[in-house]
């Protein structure tokens, strides 16, 4: 069995599966893995099934010591793991051998990575789910955070850990919503305030939710008996400041929801840190269930190299029409999504991304630039439309 | 029936605060849960309303709904509710906030008790944190708008009203709610499903104890459950 010795624990590091669901109704909440498809991603690079539980590790990561030798795997938030002083990026896989030092470092993108054993951590399910929940105080290692001491052992031996080119997290700024189950309780304004500008993660975030900081959204005036608020939805209390339900959230609330941010984005809202920034996209069911099948998909092989150019000589704005800003290299993008917009006289148009994938390379903005010159290389993930990039005005 | 984001619906049943309709609510939820049906994760019962959140990957919403539609509601709880008798030492430490209560009412802090132990309360759903009844309706003369600044933490066992609801926290969570009595019974059991022993539709009867009573409680071997109400 694989078995580590925690030295230090880090910031919040708890073993989570994909959540305690269907217990609700007890008022037991969900919890569980904030991104699903880092820890799918780090389950499978051990050839586990999806939802084993693995070590979910919060912004600043533990020390660990290897006390049984055998192969682990890292999927999720770069925050600069060493094996012995070796970079362990990501997506990668190894054997490690016992005195091996696992060390994570500076928070360089993401916020959440995950790191699987083979078949799994060995602790034991509480109501089917191996997940921590610090509230009630069960699951995991007795229903509290790692601390120092700790044993982590997995259920099984061996096997061997595989690793991947492809980003194991969707790390990007603009989340896809549907519209509120509560909208009509809005102002017609609210609406149209969280599709058109930036909020900003505030440091008061944790696993229940993300706040967002910003100028206050028109907040409805009542008061309604507290109901079911499904993960993903954008509480407006009356404060006018938004809050973002994540799976750690209590099942019921009271602040109507004005938008729900769709299932192929909770990857990508569970890798937010304080200080990012955050936009918000309308799609409909048809586009939700699109992304949904988009999303959850864990390309193999070598990422495709994919670039557009100027379509005439002009320049790049890197704001959207609403102001707000737009992708930078290294950001994961969806579909459908505004990359960049390129302008000359008079005209403005967005570049589309033709496919999902990972932003490479960007020139710098507001220089000026020739027709044919690059303004975008990404990774992208299989088949694209219009040779990967389309142009619509706006 | 609404769409909550493409992972759960929100269903409503009637139009304002009914027991009939809280009924068909934990029906409905009792039936779902039972049929087993594909891609369902997870029902909340609330007091008017019943979300049901689902796997996008397995189901649709129009399937869903169809699917719900076509289920025979459970028994739920109307034909199968009991009482429960809730030991409290109301006041003082137990209590913190009688007597602001007492005084934000009107009323003096026996009266507050009295009025809140003088009738029984329904549970309409169980929800914010593992166990928490929610339950009422308070009397009008003890209604009261939820603390300005929640508490961080709030000890296992408070009993508290915050506007028609009253309920008991069963774990140190944060709370908004005005304590004014704490129970020595534990409300939770994770040995046991289901880990409370009430079910929404039941209802619960707090009677007031004294401090030698509520330490001989406490003091006696083992969790304290709570018993049905005699009479």
């Amino acid at each position: 069995m694989t078995t580590v010795r925690v030295v230090r624990p880090g910031l919040l590091s708890a073993v989570q599966d994909m959540g305690r669901w269907g217990y609700e109704h007890w008022g037991v909440m969900v919890g569980g893995a904030h991104d699903e498809w880092a820890l799918a991603w780090a389950n499978r690079l051990l050839g586990n099934g999806e939802n084993e539980a693995a070590l979910e590790i919060t912004a600043v990561g533990p020390e660990l010591e290897v006390t049984e030798a055998g192969p682990l795997a890292l999927a999720g938030a770069d925050l600069s793991a060493t094996a012995d002083g070796q970079p362990w990026p990501p997506g990668t896989g190894r054997r490690v051998g016992v005195g091996t030092r696992i060390r994570f470092g500076v928070r360089r993108r993401g916020f959440r990575a995950y790191l699987a054993f083979p078949g799994g951590l060995a602790v034991s399910p509480v109501l089917g789910s191996r997940t921590t929940d610090l509230v009630s105080g069960i699951g995991g290692l007795g229903g509290r955070p790692m601390a120092a001491g700790d044993l982590l052992a997995s259920l099984e031996r061996g096997g061997t850990a595989v690793s991947t080119e492809w980003p194991t997290m969707r790390a990007g700024h603009v989340l896809r919503v549907m519209p509120g189950v509560r909208r009509n309780r809005f102002p017609a304004l609210s609406y149209f305030q969280l599709l058109t500008r930036e909020f900003t993660v505030s440091a008061d975030s944790n696993g229940m939710g993300l706040r967002l900081a910003g100028e206050p959204v028109a907040s409805p005036r009542g008061d309604w008996p507290s109901e079911g608020m499904a993960v993903g939805s954008i509480e407006c209390p009356p404060s006018g400041h938004l809050l973002v339900l994540m799976k750690g959230r209590g099942s019921l609330g009271g602040y109507p929801p004005l938008a729900h941010v769709i299932r192929a984005d909770w990857p990508a809202m569970a890798q937010l840190a304080p200080g990012d920034w955050v936009a918000f996209e309308e799609v409909d069911t048809e586009g939700a269930r699109v992304a949904l099948a988009e999303a959850w998909q864990f390309p193999v092989g070598e990422p495709v190299a994919r670039g557009a150019v100027m379509p005439f000589a002009g320049w790049l704005v890197d704001r959207d029409r609403y102001g707000r800003r737009l992708p930078r290299a290294g950001d994961w993008v969806w579909p459908g999504q505004c990359v960049t917009r390129v302008a000359a006289t008079g005209e403005v148009w967005e570049v589309l991304s033709g496919s999902a994938g990972v932003l490479d390379w960007m020139p710098p903005p507001a220089h000026l630039l020739n027709a044919g010159d690059p303004i975008v290389v990404m990774k992208g993930v299989g088949e694209a439309h219009d040779g990967g990039f389309e142009l619509r005005h706006g | 029936m609404h769409q909550a984001g493409d992972a759960a619906v929100l269903l409503e049943f009637g139009h304002g605060l009914s027991e009939d309709a809280n009924n068909r609510i934990h029906q409905t939820a009792e039936a779902v849960l039972a049929a087993g049906v594909p891609g369902v994760l997870g029902v909340v019962p609330a007091f008017t309303t019943l979300l049901v959140e689902y796997d996008a990957r397995v189901v649709n919403a129009d399937q869903l709904l169809d699917q719900l539609q076509a289920l025979p509601l459970g028994r739920g709880s109307a034909d199968t509710t009991r009482t429960w008798d809730v030991p409290v030492l109301y006041g003082g430490e137990a209590g913190p906030d009688l007597v602001e209560v007492a005084a934000r009412l009107g009323l003096g802090a026996d009266e507050v008790v009295a009025l809140h132990a003088a009738q029984s309360y329904r549970i309409y759903c169980i929800g914010f944190a593992p166990g928490f009844p929610l339950a009422g309706l308070l009397p009008e003369k003890l209604r009261l708008p939820r603390r300005s600044i929640p508490r961080t933490r709030v000890y296992p066992g408070a009993v508290a009203i915050a506007g028609a609801q009253t309920g008991i926290y069963p774990a140190g969570t944060p709370g908004g709610w005005h304590l004014i009595g704490r129970t020595p019974a534990a409300l939770i059991d994770w040995h046991e499903i289901p880990p409370c022993v009430y079910r929404p539709g039941d209802r619960l009867r707090f009677r007031p104890i004294s401090e030698p009573e509520y330490q001989a409680l406490q003091a006696s071997p083992g969790p304290l459950r709570l018993r049905e109400a005699i009479g």
